[in-house]
C-alpha cells in the first residue's frame, strides 16, 4: 500500500486536526496546496474509496483509518499506478515528436553522451 | 474552400523546403531562425492575401481550368420575345460544397480531439502539489505530480512547471537544468507558438505535411531551449546527462512541452554538433524568407490580354447602349431560392428589334413565352463566396472558338452576390474572376458573331455590365464595361440600334 503525495496531504490534514468534516478538510487543503474545492473533495472521496478515511454521514465527517505510524510501515510493493498511458496520449505524443524509448535506444543515448563535450 | 486548398498546397511546398533546409544546415543554423521560417509557413497557410509578385510560381502554373459545372443553379432562358426568365433548379450539392462540409467535419473533429486530450491532462494535473520555486523561475509556478512521465510546463496565461515526484530531485544539478529549460519555453513563447501550430494543423488536418511541420517544429522548440540553457550554464555534458536521465527515468498534453521523450537522441546530437553562427544564421533566414515570399506569393500577375488584334477600345459615352434586345427583370431572380426548373428551354436568336424597357424598380414580371425547341441551354453557376472565386460558365454545344479577350474592370461590390450571364451564350462565354482588391477580370471567349450583353444580377436588381460585338473575322469590339459600384448601377438600357454586320 502506498500513499501518493496527494493522498498524503489529505491525510496529514486529518492527522493534524483529528476527525473533521470534508468541508473543513477542503478549506485547509486550499490553504496548504492551493487546490480548488472540487479538487479537494475529489481527493477526499478518493481517500475514502481507498480506505484511508472513514466517512460518517450526515455531515460527511471523515476520520483517519490508520495512524501516521501505521502508514509509515507500509511497503511500496506495487508499481505506481501510472495514469498516463491512455492510447490517445501516446498517439498525440508521437505526433508532437515524442515517444518513449526502449532499452536499445537507451544504450544508444548513453553512447551519444560520449560525443558531447563541454564547451571550453 | 479552393483557396484553402491552394494555401495548403503552397504551404506544403514551403514546409518541404524548410524541412530540407533544416536537415542540411541544422548544425549551423540557430533554431530561432528555423522557427521563424516555420512561422512563415504558418502565415502562408493561414493568410489568404499576399503581395503579388511577377516572380510568383503561380505564373508558371497553368491557369485554372473552368470548373466543370455540376450544379445548375439557374438557367437563363431567352425566349423569342426577349424577356429572359430565370429558372432555378433544386440545388444539388456541388462537389465543392461536399468537400467543404467534409473539411469542416474533419476540422471540428481535430479541434475536439486536441481539446479533449488537453482537458484530460489538466484534470490530472489538478492534484499536483505546489513546491517552492527558485527565484529564477519568476512568475511561473512549480508543482510536483506523482506518476508524471516527464517534466513539462503548461498554462498559457499562468505558466506552471510540473515535475514528477522522483525527478529531478530538488537542489540537484538536474533540477536547475530542467527548470531553466522549461522556463525558457515560457520566455520564448513556445506555448503560444504551439497553440498556433495546433490550430493550423486543425485547419489543414487533411495535409500530412502540416502534421510534419508540427512534429519538426516541436523538436526545434526543444532544441532551442536546450541550446539556450547550455549557453546560460555552460555545462553541455551535464545537461546531456540530464536529458538521458529524464528519458530513462521513465504526454502530451499538447499545449505544453515535455522535457523528455522529444527525440532525445536528436537533441543530444544537436547539442554535440552545434556550431551555430549567429550572423550567418540571420543571413540565411532573411534570404530564405525573401525567396519563399516571392516564390510563393499568392497572386499571379494577371496575364496580359491577348486579343487577336489589338484594338483601341472605341471611346464611348457613359451611357452606351447594348445593341440587342433587353431583358426585363426576370421573375424571382434570387439564385438562392429553389424553384424547380420546369424544363430547360432554348435560347433563341435575339431579335434585332429594339425593345426598350428601362429597368428601374423591381417592377413588372416578365412573362415567359413560348420558346422554340431546345438546342442549347446556358447554364450559369453562382459565384462562390470567396474573394478569388469565379463564375464558371460554359455553353453546351461545341462551337469553334474564335478569339479570347481579357478585360479588367473595377467593381466595388462583392461580386459573389451577383450572378453573371449573357444574353448570347451562343456567341460568347466568359469567366469573371477577381484579381486583387476591387478589380475584376473578365475573360471572354467568342464563338459566333453577334453582339452579346453581359449582365449581373443580384437579388434586387439587374445590372448591365457591358457588351461585346463579335465580327465575322473574330475581331471584337467592346463597347464598354460599366463600373459597378453601389451607387450607379446601370439601369437604363437604351435602344439597340446598330444592326449586326
Amino acid at each position: 500500500m502506498h500513499l501518493t503525495e496527494a493522498e498524503r496531504k489529505v491525510m496529514e490534514v486529518v492527522w493534524a486536526n483529528g476527525t473533521m468534516t470534508a468541508k473543513a478538510i477542503a478549506a485547509e487543503l486550499s490553504e496548504r496546496v492551493q487546490w480548488s474545492k472540487t479538487t479537494s473533495y475529489t481527493m477526499v472521496s478518493r481517500c475514502v474509496d481507498k480506505g484511508y478515511l472513514v466517512r460518517k454521514d450526515p455531515n460527511y465527517t471523515c476520520s483517519a483509518a490508520y495512524t501516521r505510524e501505521e502508514v509509515s510501515h507500509w511497503e511500496t510493493d506495487e508499481l505506481l499506478e501510472n495514469n498516463f498511458h491512455g492510447s490517445a496520449d501516446l498517439l498525440v505524443a508521437s505526433l508532437v515528436g515524442q515517444k518513449k524509448l526502449n532499452l536499445k535506444e537507451v544504450e544508444k543515448l548513453y553512447h551519444l553522451l560520449q560525443e558531447v563535450e563541454d564547451t571550453p | 474552400m479552393m483557396q484553402l486548398l491552394m494555401m495548403s498546397v503552397t504551404g506544403s511546398v514551403m514546409i518541404l523546403v524548410i524541412a530540407l533546409l533544416r536537415v542540411l544546415l541544422q548544425n549551423k543554423l540557430h533554431r530561432s531562425v528555423i522557427l521563424a521560417l516555420w512561422f512563415l509557413a504558418v502565415l502562408r497557410l493561414t493568410v489568404p492575401l499576399f503581395p503579388q509578385s511577377s516572380a510568383s510560381v503561380y505564373n508558371v502554373l497553368p491557369q485554372q481550368a473552368p470548373a466543370s459545372v455540376t450544379v445548375t443553379q439557374s438557367v437563363i432562358v431567352m425566349p423569342s420575345s426577349g424577356a429572359p426568365v430565370v429558372y432555378t433548379d433544386a440545388p444539388a450539392l456541388s462537389w465543392q460544397e461536399i468537400l467543404s462540409i467534409l473539411w469542416l467535419i474533419g476540422c471540428v473533429a481535430c479541434v475536439m480531439f486536441f481539446t479533449v486530450v488537453h482537458i484530460r491532462a489538466r484534470l490530472r494535473y489538478r492534484f499536483a502539489i505546489p513546491e517552492e520555486a527558485p527565484s529564477y523561475l519568476g512568475k511561473a509556478k512549480l508543482r510536483r505530480l506523482e506518476g508524471l512521465p516527464s517534466p513539462l510546463v503548461y498554462g498559457l496565461l499562468r505558466p506552471t512547471v510540473l515535475l514528477p515526484t522522483e525527478f529531478p530531485r530538488k537542489d540537484s544539478a538536474e533540477y536547475e537544468h530542467v527548470l531553466r529549460h522549461e522556463l525558457r519555453h515560457v520566455r520564448n513563447g513556445d506555448l503560444w507558438y504551439k497553440l498556433l501550430l495546433l490550430l493550423v494543423t486543425s485547419l489543414h488536418w487533411f495535409n500530412p505535411f502540416v502534421w510534419l511541420m508540427l512534429y519538426l517544429a516541436s523538436q526545434d522548440m526543444e532544441m532551442r531551449c536546450d541550446a539556450q540553457v547550455v549557453k546560460e550554464l555552460g555545462a553541455k555534458k551535464a545537461y546531456a546527462q540530464t536529458l538521458v536521465h529524464a528519458e530513462v527515468g521513465q504526454l502530451n498534453h499538447l499545449v505544453q512541452t515535455c522535457f523528455a521523450f522529444c527525440a532525445t537522441g536528436r537533441r543530444i546530437r544537436a547539442l554535440a554538433r552545434a556550431k551555430t553562427h549567429l550572423l550567418r544564421s540571420v543571413l540565411v533566414c532573411v534570404v530564405t524568407a525573401a525567396l519563399l515570399l516571392t516564390c510563393f506569393a499568392t497572386s499571379r500577375n494577371p496575364s496580359d490580354p491577348t486579343p487577336i488584334q489589338q484594338e483601341e477600345i472605341p471611346s464611348v459615352s457613359q451611357t452606351t447602349e447594348p445593341r440587342t434586345s433587353v431583358p426585363s427583370r426576370a421573375t424571382e431572380p434570387t439564385t438562392e431560392t429553389t424553384q424547380t426548373t420546369q424544363e430547360s428551354s432554348s435560347e433563341t436568336e435575339p431579335t434585332t428589334e429594339p425593345v426598350t424597357e428601362p429597368v428601374t424598380e423591381p417592377s413588372t414580371e416578365a412573362q415567359p413565352t413560348e420558346t422554340t425547341p431546345a438546342t442549347e441551354v446556358y447554364v450559369q453557376t453562382e459565384a462562390q463566396s470567396q474573394p478569388t472565386a469565379r463564375t464558371a460558365s460554359f455553353a453546351i454545344g461545341s462551337h469553334e472558338m474564335l478569339a479570347t479577350q481579357t478585360r479588367r474592370f473595377p467593381m466595388k461590390l462583392n461580386f459573389s452576390h451577383y450572378t453573371f450571364y449573357t444574353d448570347r451564350p451562343d456567341c460568347i462565354d466568359f469567366d469573371i474572376r477577381s484579381c486583387g482588391l476591387n478589380e475584376y477580370e473578365i475573360i471572354v471567349r467568342t464563338y459566333d458573331t453577334g453582339t452579346a450583353n453581359i449582365y449581373a444580377m443580384d437579388i434586387h436588381q439587374l445590372y448591365w455590365v457591358g457588351s461585346i460585338t463579335v465580327y465575322p473575322s473574330g475581331e471584337t469590339e467592346e463597347l464598354t464595361f460599366a463600373e459597378m459600384n453601389g451607387d450607379t448601377p446601370s439601369i437604363t438600357i437604351p435602344d439597340a440600334t446598330v444592326p449586326i454586320p
